[in-house]
């Protein structure tokens, strides 16, 4: 099952805002999970949303990709991951006895739950995990209030 | 066929389910194995271990790898959505016979380590001539 989305519009600060996975916990089982956010990708690498005062952090899992092989975007509020991991690393004379690994084209794309500094977005891949930085926009972040 | 009944492919205990839930939260590397005539070629997706941290041991004909995962969160951090598992990798491939248990060659690149396990030398393919 593909969730596409343009089905999760609505906001809800917890779970709703992710694609692949759909408004209830109990998705979080279901072969939807799995699915590639975009058509033609063999796979969708799994990943970690997490936050802090100033940024979200989107970390995913890419092992065996090379730097040059990734494509990030981002565009009204869906940070897209994109790329290709090579499809064979064994030569020509060697015989497969198992075959676990995804390969081939991957992407996945995050509906982030803050407006973002587009300008300020960094990302590293290192050991095979992409770590994506991106600052909070000045309205999304906490302020404090005081009280006269 | 024989080879393969031979070779390093056999499911662990843990991959089977059987003792999992007694360990700490542990994460079984998707692996690759394949075979030339000299050597078996295994590549374990262990994406965010650390190259000090993963030991490779031989162990009563098992090949045991393990490493602890490195927290990905920074302290502080409040998790939005979790799909990566934390904890450790391991994984055990049995051996079999024709395999040189002195001559591993482990490598870690991109989060995938790749080990080479020469055969020994009886089981090595031999091209016999004909007379």
């Amino acid at each position: 099952m593909l969730v596409r989305f343009e089905e999760h519009q609505s906001f809800d600060p917890l779970i709703g805002q992710l694609l692949g996975f759909g408004r209830d916990v109990d998705s979080l089982y279901d072969s939807s999970f799995e699915s590639p956010a975009v058509e033609d990708a063999a796979f969708a690498p799994h990943l970690d949303v997490s936050e802090n005062k100033e940024e979200v952090v989107v970390v995913a899992e890419l092992p065996g990709v090379k730097k040059e092989e990734v494509k990030i975007s981002l565009e009204k509020g869906v940070l897209t991951i994109k790329g290709k991991r090579e499809e064979d690393t064994t030569s020509g004379d060697a015989r497969g006895l198992l075959r676990e690994q995804r390969r081939g084209k991957f992407a996945r794309m995050v509906r982030l739950p803050y407006e973002v500094d587009a300008a300020k977005v960094s990302a590293e891949l290192s050991d095979g995990l992409l770590r994506i930085v991106l600052p909070k926009a000045e309205a999304a972040r906490a302020h404090e209030i005081t009280v006269r | 066929m024989t080879q393969l009944n031979n070779a390093v492919v056999k499911k662990s205990e843990a991959e089977s389910g059987q003792g999992a839930f007694l360990r700490a939260p542990m994460s079984i590397p998707a692996s690759d194995v394949s075979e030339t005539g000299e050597a078996y070629l295994l590549h374990l997706d262990m994406p965010g271990a650390q190259k000090e941290a993963i030991s490779v041991t031989v162990v009563d004909g098992m090949l045991v790898v393990r490493a602890p995962m490195t927290p990905i969160h920074g302290e502080g951090a409040a998790v939005l959505y979790r799909e990566i598992r934390t904890g450790a990798y391991e994984r055990r491939f049995t051996l079999g016979e024709g395999i040189d248990r002195n001559n591993v060659d482990a490598r870690y690149e991109n989060g995938v380590l790749a080990l080479r396990l020469l055969k020994s030398e009886a089981s090595k393919p031999k091209e016999i001539v004909i007379r």
